[in-house]
């Protein structure tokens, strides 16, 4: 209806069915700067947040863990994680270019992706672990849970439901951040953000991109993170 | 203490008679207040017996339990359990919270036999115990219920399950009842009777609720408040189990409450502002009116 309305432009403002065709056109050939389908660049992409994921909860989790159990080291590394988390991730960018070892590179990509989104999962836990409720670990001590017991078989379950928490946050950071961080590093990669980053005239084609990238973020956050996390809630009783 | 625990859980050891708490000269003071919270307090609990503290709230009640408990460290005085200092929380003194404190994330069997699991048990012996404990609290067939699918009253059940299995020297409970309905706490004031005739443990119990604590106790100790201080004994010479509507009942919670009466108006007074004016006695203690104290 609008189309007709207000002589829609097909070349700026492409229909639903241009977009799906754009998709099939980029799975089959390659775009000529980066030279990748639309498929190879989903799976590097992922393998790339996949590696990101990993060293990002890595990281988050230590320092969320360790904020956790210091309130000095809390009262120190708190507001920084706080300021650093309110940073867009792309502004790592730069610097990320700068640093010696770094540069254009996988590197590189995997230092924004990580800078984008360790600190929310950091914040995310220390918070969710501060709201285990002292009655546990007490229970637990009274029960004969001492060192190493309490933490395997208290505070570890305990924990449980802020971790799948803030992993799930996590994620969806580390994937915004990737793709922000493909977008500018385009000239090392061909990941999907590059492909993105790498269309000229074809609007359709981008937000083909576009919506494949919010296609495979809202996938992964639905198949894997919500479902341990309704999962846990679930067997915990919570909500 | 735990490798020596008798197979029987329902009657703990015959011979010699074990769980002699003995608190003295407990003191303690937290950091941000100037009052201490108790000051000097001791207490003997004998073997068997069932000793309520009662006490209007910021009475150090909780407190006097945790350091029993071993959760919290008292500034002065000493806790022993037949003879022995007590070092930490540990089985031994095992608890029961006011909110049950069962892990969400086990079963009731599983919360029940978690102890068992940190004693080192082997299997086959953690389930007889678990089994003989669930089935002295009625709850066999809630067994594989996860926390969240039992009711208030069933996870006090679990708790207390869950502290019996084990076998400890003594019993301390924190006000385990104070949140659930009427009749649930009815039910289960019922069930404690029973399964104290039928173990003969230790219990330390705190409530701020008299009829509670005549229902249950043989001895009742009334606290005052600010700082935390035993303010009289009460022994209760009523035979277990015990009729709760029998008049005896009713002329002891009457009496204590008199006693505490005055204590709760001098502890609203010091805590309200100088606009503040205490009720007077009689309608504060009044129980002529049959309305029940939040039994």
């Amino acid at each position: 209806m609008a189309f007709r309305l207000i002589r829609w432009d097909a070349r700026i403002f492409p229909s639903p069915l241009q977009v799906a065709r754009a998709v099939i056109r980029l799975m089959g050939y390659r775009v000529s700067p980066v030279s990748v389908t639309l498929g190879g660049a989903v799976s590097l992409s992922i393998l790339r947040l996949i590696a990101g994921f990993f060293l990002t909860a890595t990281v988050g989790i230590g320092l969320g863990v360790a904020t956790w159990r210091s309130v000095e080291l809390d009262r120190f590394l708190g507001p920084v994680f706080v300021g650093l988390q309110a940073l867009p991730s792309v502004c790592w960018v730069p610097l990320a270019l700068l640093l010696p070892g770094l540069g254009p590179t996988e590197r590189g990509i995997l230092f924004v992706t990580v800078m984008g989104s360790t600190f929310a999962i950091a914040l995310a836990l220390r918070d969710g672990l501060g709201a285990i409720p002292g009655v546990y670990p007490r229970a637990g001590l009274m029960l004969g849970a001492r060192g190493w017991r309490l933490y395997r078989y208290v505070l570890l379950p305990a924990s449980l439901p802020a971790l799948a928490t803030s992993l799930r946050l996590g994620f969806s950071f580390a994937w915004r951040s990737l793709m922000g961080a493909e977008v500018l590093f385009r000239v090392s990669g061909n990941g999907l953000g590059s492909l993105l980053a790498a269309q000229k005239a074809d609007t359709a084609q981008v937000i083909a991109i576009m919506a494949t990238m919010v296609v495979a973020g809202m996938l992964a956050d639905r198949w894997v993170f919500m479902r341990l996390q309704q999962r846990i809630n679930a067997r915990y009783g919570l909500q | 203490m735990a490798q020596a625990a008798s197979l029987f859980i329902l009657t703990g050891g015959a011979s010699p008679p074990r769980g002699r708490l003995v608190m003295t000269g407990i003191g303690k003071t937290f950091p941000d207040t100037a009052m201490p919270v108790l000051n000097d307090i001791s207490i003997t609990c004998e073997p068997g017996e069932f000793v309520v503290v009662v006490g209007p709230s910021g009475s150090g009640k909780s407190t006097l339990l945790n350091i029993a408990a071993g959760m919290t460290t008292a500034d002065s005085g000493q806790v022993t359990i037949d003879g022995q200092p007590t070092n930490g929380p540990g089985p031994d003194r095992a608890m029961v919270f006011q909110d049950h404190g069962l892990f969400p994330w086990l079963t009731a069997e599983q919360n029940i036999g978690f102890g068992l699991k940190m004693a080192g048990l082997p299997r086959s012996e953690r389930e007889g115990r678990v089994e003989a404990a669930l089935k002295m609290v009625h709850l066999a067939h809630s067994r594989r219920k996860l926390v969240h699918e039992l009711s208030g009253g069933m996870r006090q059940r679990v708790a207390i399950a869950r502290s019996l299995v084990m076998d400890p020297a003594v019993l301390l409970m924190d006000e385990p009842f104070a949140s659930l309905d009427a009749q649930t706490r009815t039910l289960l004031h019922e069930q404690l009777q029973e399964i104290w005739c039928q173990s003969h443990k230790t219990i330390l119990f705190v409530t701020h609720s008299v009829g509670e604590a005549v229902r249950l106790a043989d001895r009742i100790i009334v606290l005052n408040g600010y700082p935390g201080s035993i303010r009289r004994e009460f022994r209760v010479e009523l035979s277990h189990p015990r009729d709760f509507d029998s008049r005896n009942i009713g002329e002891l919670v009457r009496l204590v409450r008199r006693e505490i009466e005055d204590e709760v108006t001098r502890i609203n007074a010091q805590m309200a502002d100088d606009h503040w004016k205490p009720a007077a006695p009689s309608r504060l203690g009044d129980t002529a009116g049959g309305m029940g104290d939040g039994i």
